[in-house]
């Protein structure tokens, strides 16, 4: 800038220097040109004085001025509080069938008075990716002015689309929602989680600390086209594991054994029935059904007491299917022996009560009859002889030791805990002894008589029932596994395995044939109860029907209990109503975990 | 002394050549002056006859070269630290376009999987049902329609005979004609 004025001088100078008229003429025009050129310089300076100055100004007023409120904007729009899609666990059956996962859904609000255009043209263009009509959006639309929920639960794909329609006043929020694909098949066992994501029944409570994962939302920057950066991206942000529940329950298993049980169900139009299968070896629970149940996914729209599992909440007086029990424990005390004889009059008192067998009309009196018998024919007066041979205090002890009256640990919520009288009722009275030696008198849960049955099978050892296998990863590898107490040994194998002997001929040639499987060994006790009163006594219609199998019996792996609950009409017997579904069940378990045949000779007949 | 009067006849020398540019530059501005005349250059030391000394490059300090040779040193850090600062600056921008742009597909890959775990299980709930309904033409496998195979006795471990031992193999190649 400081030098062409310098310049101009010597200029000057060569101007004067110079002479003749037509030059003068030259000179003048040149003069302008240097004159104008100075101006232009001038004027330029100035233009960028003024220009730099105002560039200053408005420097100031960004960097000073505004600065607070720019950085707020900038933050609003680069800042991103970004809270990482982490589903709650997934839980799997035992072979791998998905029964419960999370997704994400949106919920669609409308603020209509953010809208740009017609409230009508907003309508028109949601209304087909909604599923709904035009006019019924527009009149959820008119409805207020702001906070108008449209729909509360939208897929991913949808969301996207409402969101590439760039409509103004439409916000998407997102949430979880647990799916239950398999929907009302292992609901008793899986459970359901509430609008809030909470666990509310069955495993998704019980194990909600193992299935729960909590995200803290990370502050990320966000680039002008919306891509995230990763500079602060906090360790672990990706690293989300991939572990998943696995339960011991088999939803093909499951569904067998829901159709059987529905079907008896609707034969005998019975209240309610459940259907478990326990592994003897380790208390594993292959399935627990209960009907009526619910769909978890539509959780609402059910009564509040399907959401309880009644195989484990709600007590029954077991009946004859407790005998084999008592039998047990009479063989374990050495009160009686395998080959003991007893007198069965068919009718007796005690304690002035009359105790009879359930045929004593039909059969009178069967004289003498072998412990074998006693089972095989459900004789209640035989069984209160057996019981008379062992002293009060050390049947009382026993019956304590298989855990009577207590809860059997399983790993589901709101177990229920047995009624048993207390010692000093049930040494006094016999009556109650009497009552006890068939079943009655006392209650305890489905899962308990399996448990208890289980110890029959497995070699007198008494197991925890349970439902969860572990945390395993998407390979299969283990990463957590539940701590179950040992097991107890109560029987010794050799009791155990006389007890099991017995309870084959009940459905070889007893109360229980309607359970024989072709080609199998099957063990099992059929029950027929009657229904306590809450009031007290037994109403008089109402009766609860059991079948306890114990399959295969060479090689004992499965107790299979079905009860079905008020099954009306004459014929509604443990081995009418319950036994079919035995049967049935062996069935399934011959397919689903391949049990050979116990004779092979003897080779099924093919259909 | 001597040196000093060729010195100053080396400053002459030396002076005469911006003379010469400075007259041509001078004509240069008068344009179309007349009457130029054109320039000699006159020898002043006339009958001087001996050779001239050609100037000798000066040694210069230590000092100065090992300046130089910084400074030459130090362009060259200067040019490959700019190519270098601009290459990570240029990759960090990179790096992280590139991480968005996986961190999407990531998430487009997660939610693929939990759409075709979902449809999976459904399609599987859905078939379980239809299997149910009568004439779907499905029946479940019973034992009846099972077929079980006895697992062979185990057989004695034969003992191995002693083979003989291998004739040695013969190669390719002819051995002999």
């Amino acid at each position: 800038m400081a030098n062409p004025p310098r310049s101009l001088p010597s200029l000057r100078y060569r101007r004067r220097f110079s002479g003749g008229g037509d030059q003068s003429l030259e000179t003048g025009r040149r003069q302008s040109k240097v004159r104008s050129s100075a101006s232009r310089l001038v004027l330029i300076w100035a233009i960028l004085l003024v220009s730099t100055s105002l560039l200053a100004i408005n420097l100031f007023r960004l960097q000073i001025g505004q600065a607070s409120a720019l950085k707020e904007m900038a933050q609003e729009q680069q800042q991103l509080y970004l809270r990482p899609f982490v589903p709650r666990r997934q839980i799997v059956d035992r072979a791998g069938n998905v029964v419960a996962l999370d997704r994400p859904v949106f919920t669609l609000f409308a603020h209509p008075r953010l809208f740009k255009q017609d409230k009508s043209a907003v309508a028109d263009q949601l209304a087909p990716m909604l599923n709904r009509s035009t006019a019924d959006l527009l009149k959820f639309l008119n409805a207020g002015e702001t906070g108008i929920r449209l729909e509360y639960s939208i897929s991913e794909d949808v969301a996207d689309r409402v969101a590439d329609l760039r409509i103004d006043g439409l916000e998407l929020i997102q949430h979880q929602q647990r799916l239950y694909p398999q929907q009302d098949v292992a609901a008793d066992v899986v459970g359901y989680v509430n609008l809030d994501h909470e666990g509310q029944a069955g495993a998704e409570l019980s194990q909600r600390d193992v299935l729960e994962r909590t995200v803290k939302p990370v502050r990320l920057k966000r680039m002008g086209d919306g891509s995230l950066m990763p500079d602060q991206v906090p360790n672990g942000f990706l690293n989300v594991d991939d572990l998943q529940l696995q339960l011991t329950i088999d939803t093909r298993l499951h569904r067998v054994a829901q159709t059987a049980l529905k079907q008896q169900m609707k034969r005998f139009n019975a209240k309610r029935g459940t259907v478990l299968v326990m592994d003897v070896r380790d208390g594993s629970l292959l399935t627990l059904v209960s009907e009526p149940t619910y769909d978890p996914n539509q959780f609402y729209k059910y009564p509040i007491e399907r959401f309880k599992n009644w195989a484990l909440s709600d007590l029954y007086e077991p009946g004859s299917t407790f005998k084999p029990i008592n039998v047990a424990i009479a063989l374990q005390t050495k009160a009686i022996k395998p080959d003991s004889v007893f007198n069965d009059e068919g009718q007796i008192f005690v304690g002035g009560w009359p105790i009879q067998n359930f045929d004593f009309s039909t059969s009178g009196g069967r004289g003498a009859v072998s412990v074998s018998d006693i089972v095989k024919y459900s004789s209640n007066v035989g069984m209160v002889h057996i019981v008379e041979q062992m002293k009060p205090d050390v049947y009382y002890t026993w019956l304590k030791k298989l855990g009577l009256g207590e809860k059997t640990g399983i790993d589901l919520p709101s177990e229920g805990k047995g009624q048993f009288k207390d010692r000093k009722l049930f040494l006094e009275s016999p009556i109650e002894r009497a009552t006890t030696s068939f079943g009655q008198g006392f209650s305890l849960t489905p899962v308990q008589l399996a448990q208890m049955h289980a110890t029959l099978a497995n070699g007198g050892r008494l197991v925890t029932p349970h439902i969860v296998q572990g945390l395993f990863d998407s390979k299969g590898q283990p990463y957590w596994q539940p701590n179950l107490p040992n097991s107890r040994q109560i029987f010794s194998p050799e009791v155990s395995q006389t007890v099991l002997l017995m309870m084959e001929k009940v459905v070889q040639d007893g109360t229980g044939k309607t359970a024989q499987v072709e080609g199998y060994r099957v063990a099992g006790k059929t029950g027929t109860a009657q229904k306590a009163n809450p009031n007290g006594g037994y109403y008089d219609n109402a009766k609860i029907t059991s079948f306890v199998g114990i399959f295969p019996v060479d090689a004992p792996r499965f107790v299979i209990v079905a009860v079905v609950d008020e099954p009306q009409g004459g014929d509604a017997f443990g081995s009418t109503v319950a036994a079919p579904i035995v049967k049935t069940m062996i069935e399934a378990l011959i397919s689903t975990d391949k049990v050979p045949p116990s004779n092979p000779a003897a080779k099924p007949k093919v259909q | 002394m001597v040196t000093g009067s060729k010195l100053n006849s080396q400053k002459k020398l030396f002076r005469q050549q911006p003379s010469v540019g400075g007259a041509t530059g001078r004509r240069k501005l008068g344009g179309g002056v007349n009457g130029a005349t054109p320039l000699t250059v006159v020898p002043d030391h006339a009958g001087y006859g001996s050779v001239r000394r050609l100037p000798v490059a000066r040694q210069l300090p230590v000092w100065l070269k090992l300046l130089l040779v910084a400074q030459r040193g130090s362009v060259v850090l200067a040019f490959v630290l700019v190519v270098a600062a601009l290459t990570v600056y240029s990759s960090t921008v990179y790096m992280q376009q590139l991480w968005s742009k996986n961190y999407r597909n990531l998430k487009n890959y997660q939610r693929s999987e939990r759409q075709i775990i979902a449809a999976n299980e459904s399609l599987k709930n859905q078939l379980a049902q239809q299997a149910l309904r009568p004439g779907s033409g499905l029946v479940p496998q019973t034992a009846a329609n099972t077929i079980f195979l006895q697992p062979a006795p185990q057989r004695p471990a034969q003992a191995r005979e002693a083979t003989p031992p291998q004739p040695e193999s013969i190669p390719d190649a002819p051995v002999g004609y």
